[in-house]
């Protein structure tokens, strides 16, 4: 693999992280704030990968062989992955850079969904504890948007307190569930989609059918108890009036 | 291994090609013309595929997740390999040799400190040790320099602390154990260390300088450093997505084992040391000190950085400088987690 192939896969890695950092499309990945450095480092990508292509030309036109070959043997690391730092060892094959196509030709072909129903069916539907010393405090008067995440520790870690007599919207994605039921789901990202884990809110409703998974809805209702007293077992749970299917938000994860 | 102790080839080996192929001027080589292809196919095939991922799918959560971590870790990576570039490429290495102090005892520390300012790549750290030791800086030095670089220099910090938001003390669990770990071999290794080969002393190695050198070795590390990301992205990934729960329980729930096992997973997965807090932090079943494990270890020593110091320093050198580095390494990283996190 020459310098110029090597320099082309560059630019090819860099052109589609410029794709995904103008078109929004990072945000089923990672969080909004990488933004500005993603567009940098496509740029930095780009140019490396261009002045090395054209470089590539130059250099079989102006480098002889033969005095490369020599000047290796001479200093002795001619056999050494050291060596692959002098330049006179660009020619040798390179075969693991193909996989370096590999995160490009994913986007290319079919840019990999923000993660889901998989992840989700994976983890247990009980609610991890919120930081130590979290204080909830009282919803403001009307319709309420909480994120589920909010919601799921409210209703299990301080007993709906905050939640009795209220009416209350949540936005996520369906998780199917044993027995009909179903769950409204977000994924928490710390850092990138690759931490990412789910807190699920089951959903008891009359007015509809249980949706497909996978699909993004808004479910408005209010706060039921759930079975278990125990907040570390307990599943939070919701009993629907409305359930509305929605376009999945521009940034999934919460 | 060819030993040119006289330093004047005569013949070549029988089997070895007495020139590289020049490449063909102007005209597409092989492998461009390959991946053009490939590129033109897989634009125009795409609308006829239909190809689509449900997130239902355990291949789409894989891919999700893949890319992720890949695209998460590229600015990292892209940054310390241009820096580290920058650096090996106009910085002359009479400056570095003449900061570290004769005296063996005292170099350990300084080279290591160094390392806080001096982003190195694990790529390039291998070569920067061999010509301090050709220029006489004293070999444990250099071995301390070797292991600090990669592992406490600001990009690697800054990638911890966006990698675990809500633990700020990973980032100094890791400084101190990173820093640690080098001092402490390159004390071990001024009592206990083999001697270098001859040719060493002899061997001028020749980063190329200047921009050319820059763009080259910039260009070739981060082709580099991208491939092992790629690799340790796909292999977190599967973990993450595909290990069967009880067995990630299983193994996370013994302190020794999980510490063990990421540590193993370290040395095989080869991950640049600007990248491994992002798959460190992926495997969200693990304890803190264990994925703390990955991050020190990694850095100090893996399957690429042996097959380096085989090649620059010899076998023998590196038979006693990776077991004894990933000890030391799996000891700090313990006793870090223990007090720290």
């Amino acid at each position: 693999m020459t310098p110029r192939t090597q320099g082309t896969i560059l630019v090819l890695l860099g052109v589609v992280l410029l794709r995904l950092a103008l078109f929004g499309e990072y945000l089923n990945y990672v969080r909004a704030a990488m933004r500005p450095f993603l567009l940098a480092t496509a740029v930095l990508l780009v140019a490396l990968g261009v002045v090395e292509v054209v470089r590539g030309g130059w250099a079989s036109v102006t480098a002889p062989a033969d005095e490369d070959w020599r000047r290796q043997y001479v200093e002795g690391f001619a056999e050494s992955d050291a060596a692959e730092n002098e330049q006179g060892h660009d020619d040798e094959p390179h075969p693991g850079a193909w996989l370096l196509c590999i995160p490009a030709f994913l986007v290319l072909l079919v840019p990999p969904p923000a993660l889901g129903s998989y992840m989700s069916a994976r983890a247990a539907a009980t609610v991890r504890p919120p930081p130590a010393n979290t204080v909830f405090h009282a919803l403001p008067a009307g319709l309420v948007q909480l994120s589920v995440r909010d919601y799921a520790q409210r209703a299990v870690w301080d007993d709906g307190r905050t939640l009795r007599g209220r009416t209350i919207s949540l936005t996520g994605f369906v998780t199917p569930g044993g027995a009909g039921a179903w769950y409204v789901t977000r994924l928490q990202v710390r850092c990138c989609a690759a931490d990412a884990l789910p807190t699920m809110v089951e959903i008891h409703t009359d007015v509809a059918p249980p949706p497909t998974r996978d699909t993004w809805v808004t479910v408005t209702g209010s706060w039921l108890p759930s079975t278990d007293p125990v907040p570390s077992r307990a599943v939070p749970r919701m009993a629907a009036t409305s359930v509305r299917e929605v376009r999945q938000p521009g940034d999934p994860y919460e | 291994m060819p030993h040119p102790e006289d330093g004047v080839p005569d013949v070549p080996e029988p089997g070895r090609e007495a020139r590289p192929q020049p490449t063909a001027r102007g005209a597409l080589s092989g492998s461009l013309a390959l991946l053009v292809v490939a590129l033109v196919l897989t634009v125009v095939c795409r609308p006829i595929l239909g190809v689509t991922l449900g997130p239902d799918a355990l291949v789409s959560a894989w891919s999700t997740v893949f890319l992720a971590i890949v695209i998460q870790a590229l600015p990292f990576l892209a940054m310390g390999v241009v820096v580290s570039a920058v650096i090996h490429a106009f910085v002359p290495d009479r400056l570095i040799q003449r900061a570290v102090p004769r005296r063996t005892a005292v170099a350990v520390p300084v080279a290591a400190a160094a390392g806080t300012v001096l982003p190195g790549c694990e790529c390039a750290s291998v070569p920067v040790a061999a010509r301090l030791m050709g220029r006489g800086v004293a070999p444990a030095a250099a071995v301390a320099f070797l292991l600090s670089a990669p592992a406490i220099n600001p990009v690697v910090l800054v990638a911890t602390a966006v990698a675990f938001p809500d633990q700020p003390s990973m980032v100094l669990a890791r400084f101190a154990a990173s820093l640690a770990t080098a001092v402490t071999v390159g004390w071990l290794w001024s009592r206990w260390g083999r001697p270098l080969p001859g040719r060493l002393a002899r061997a001028a190695s020749a980063t190329p300088q200047g921009w050319p050198g820059f763009l080259s070795t910039a260009r070739h590390d981060l082709v580099q450093a991208g491939v092992f990301l790629v690799i340790g992205a796909a292999a977190a990934a599967m973990i993450n997505v595909a290990a069967p729960a009880s067995w990630l329980h299983q193994a996370a729930s013994t302190p020794a084992v999980s510490i063990l096992v990421l540590a193993v997973l370290a040395v095989l997965l080869c991950v640049c040391s600007e990248a491994d807090a992002f798959i460190a932090s992926s495997l969200t079943g693990f304890p803190a000190t264990a994925q703390l494990a990955f991050m020190v270890v990694g850095p100090a020593v893996d399957l690429k950085l042996i097959a380096m110091q085989i090649g620059a320093f010899g076998h023998r050198f590196a038979a006693r400088l990776a077991p004894l580095t990933f000890a030391t390494a799996l000891g700090t990283s313990v006793l870090a987690g223990l007090l720290l996190t």
